[in-house]
């Protein structure tokens, strides 16, 4: 039981970020499938295949979502009991489990329903309603001293519009595919194109209805990790927004130029849909972060933050490490120094463990630089075969974080290699590390085209992708000072990730020539953008 | 067929990556406490009062208090105070460190813990 109460935390917020993306898909296809594909006329060819094939989507994403609230319920339940020594009654009649199950059970229901050739609009709506009423329950707005209506109506109201919108785009990338009719290909885009604004509208409306009690002061958007998380949020919202402009242009050219211009469409959507995972990743950390408004600990000002970007040489020169205590540690921290115990500051850091980091940060830095340079250079062809090796810089990074990432470990501390695997953050940082190098080696031999499949050329942007949606949601432990000055930094080498990974997947992926180009010159400037914003990195003021 | 093998690859990357993402801090968190941290109070007998910025089940909630030789007792909170706040007495201070270590449960089902350190002085 004490495992599981140590992992708790962990597994909560892996089943609330499951859920919350299956909540999104399942009520996304129960509004599309009614309100966009029911209304279709003429021909049924490809219709009848499409409506297979996306109310099995809507299945399969209702009952990862009933697992995940099932499962959410059970963790709970477990958790309290093992905490408080509540007994089974008890645990189980707190607020949230019966939110949990009450999802679960309206989840197992709208994948009945929608089992079924000829799904209920009204069932499918109203078990809708239900699964976002009860994710509302569990949400800033209900839990606050004084819950207010208004709020509460506007968090439904913005899970609705997310869910219409990106949870609507699976579907719709469907419908593009397999409607063979191309007026109904058309009428489907425009359809879908007039829900996706409406929808964006309702989700800026509500949002900044809802962010101006939840940051409180403007300060609050820069100085807590809840504005942060918000302001990146903002960030990638803007960057669908860029991508639903250009699906928006290709609807209405194709009203001019048949429809040509939709080809690049289901392309887009998916670039659309990773980004929007990523806002939605990004909208469950700042569920479970503390209001910036209610957040009373020690704030970074103006000043400490415009250090953090000053300008200045990177720290090449690597520490020298303090000598090593008797019983094999490293020297002691400064609150430990002190006479620290308990009652201390256990996550005070040394002027070793600061310069070692800043030292470490720039030279990743360089690795990330030097690769979009070479990536970048290598499309003039002035590289020949030799430009295609880009690929072989992150295997020289991987290298290099496996010997600098944990001085204490081998091969430059005390500790060894499989006695260090037991310490769960080094074994976190190898497990990172082995990831890197084995994208390296994926891509490397898919850009010498060692491959006769195209998908493992996906593995780079989606690897990307996934880095890129940790480093931005991973903060929020302690929510201090120094916590806020590192996501500070981070955050816009996590937004050009983001950025780099979609612009990759484009370039793959795209059939106009044009846009294709375009896109491959964008993902290596925002890998080098992203080296040079790494390069700045300070923790010392 | 191999666009809707991608589509459901899409999807099965989206929950995958959803469950990549690392621990993170939860609300309740503390907005105030009496004592307040770092603070010197007089002995024998001491009002605790901590507020959150969330509504919280008392049900779940829990407070100890830690000496610094380590010796620890539960405190009895106080029923029929505001939702978001708990209330105890602590009994019997001497003089010395203390550590106020408290467990409770948001209504959204957000679990959180942390510590007051404060100190029982002359």
């Amino acid at each position: 039981m004490q495992a599981f109460l140590s992992i708790y935390g962990m597994a909560d917020w892996i089943l609330r970020g499951v859920s919350m993306v299956a909540q999104t898909v399942a009520v996304g296809g129960a509004l599309y499938l009614p309100f966009m594909l029911a209304p279709l006329e003429g021909p049924a060819s490809g219709r009848v295949g499409l409506w297979r094939f996306c109310r099995r989507v809507l299945v399969s994403s209702a009952l990862v979502l009933c697992l995940g609230q099932a499962l959410t319920a059970v963790a709970l339940t477990a958790f309290l009991m093992g905490s408080t020594g509540a007994d089974l009654a008890t645990a189980m009649s707190a607020d949230a489990v019966i939110f949990d199950l009450l999802s679960a059970c309206a989840a197992l229901a709208l994948a009945s329903v929608a089992r079924r050739a000829s799904g209920a609009t009204a069932a499918l709506v109203l078990l809708s309603v239900v699964l976002v009423g009860a994710h509302a329950g569990v949400t800033h707005a209900a839990s606050r001293s004084q819950p207010a209506a208004a709020l509460l109506a506007a968090e439904t109201l913005h899970l609705f519009a997310l869910a219409a919108w990106i949870g609507g785009v699976p579907y719709f990338i469907a419908s593009l595919r397999m409607l063979e009719d191309r007026g109904q290909r058309a009428a489907v885009a425009a359809r879908f194109s007039l829900v996706s604004l409406a929808a964006v509208a309702l989700l800026v409306a509500t949002g900044v209805f809802m962010s101006v009690p939840y940051v409180g002061t403007p300060e609050g958007l820069y100085q807590t990790t809840y504005g942060l998380l918000l302001g990146a949020k903002a960030v990638l919202l803007a960057l669908l927004l860029c991508m639903g402009a250009v699906n928006l242009h290709a609807v209405r050219r194709q009203r001019r130029d048949g429809c040509a211009a939709l080809r690049s469409l289901p392309v887009l959507a998916e670039a659309e849909v990773g980004v929007g995972v990523i806002a939605i990743l990004c909208a469950v950390a700042l569920a479970s972060s503390p209001l910036a408004a209610d957040t009373r600990a020690a704030r970074p000002d103006a000043s400490e933050i415009s250090k953090r970007f000053e300008l200045a040489w990177p720290r090449l020169a690597s520490p020298a490490p303090p000598p090593l205590a008797a019983d094999g540690l490293r020297g002691p921290s400064p609150a430990s120094a002190a006479g620290g115990d308990v009652f201390e500051d256990e996550t005070a850091r040394s002027p070793f463990d600061i310069a070692w980091s800043e030292a470490h940060h720039h030279y990743a830095a360089l690795f990330v630089v030097a690769t979009g340079l070479v990536a970048l250079v290598s499309r003039s062809g002035r590289l020949g075969r030799l430009g295609r090796r880009w690929p072989l810089l992150f295997l020289a990074l991987a290298a290099y974080l496996f010997i600098v990432a944990d001085e204490d470990a081998w091969p430059l501390g005390p500790t060894g290699f499989f006695e260090s695997l037991a310490n769960p953050r080094i074994a976190q940082h190898k497990l990172m590390i082995a990831l890197v190098a084995a994208l390296a080696l994926v891509e490397w031999r898919a850009q010498a085209k060692k491959f006769r499949a195209a998908w493992p050329s996906f593995i780079f942007p989606l690897t990307i992708a996934g880095a890129a949606a940790l480093l931005l949601t991973h903060y929020g432990h302690s929510g201090d000072k120094q916590e806020v000055l590192v996501e500070i930094s981070h955050t816009p080498v996590a937004l050009l990730g983001v950025i780099a990974a979609a612009a990759r997947w484009l370039e793959l992926r795209l059939p106009s020539p044009a846009l294709g180009r375009v896109a491959g010159l964008v993902w290596p400037v925002a890998f080098i953008a992203a080296g040079a914003v790494l390069l700045l990195y300070r923790e010392s003021a | 067929m191999a666009w809707r093998a991608r589509v459901l690859s899409m999807i099965l990357a989206m929950i995958l990556l959803a469950g990549s993402v690392a621990d993170a801090a939860a609300h309740a968190s503390l907005v105030s406490s009496a004592p307040a941290a770092g603070a010197v109070v007089a002995g024998g007998e001491v009002s605790i009062e901590l507020r959150f910025d969330s509504r919280l089940d008392p049900r779940f909630s829990q407070l100890k208090l830690v000496r610094e030789d380590g010796a620890a007792a539960v405190l009895r909170i106080e029923a029929g105070g505001p939702s978001d706040a708990l209330k105890a007495t602590g009994t019997g201070l001497r003089e010395g460190r203390y550590r106020l270590h408290w467990q409770v449960l948001g209504v959204d089902g957000h679990a959180s813990r942390g510590d007051v350190a404060f100190q029982v002085g002359r």
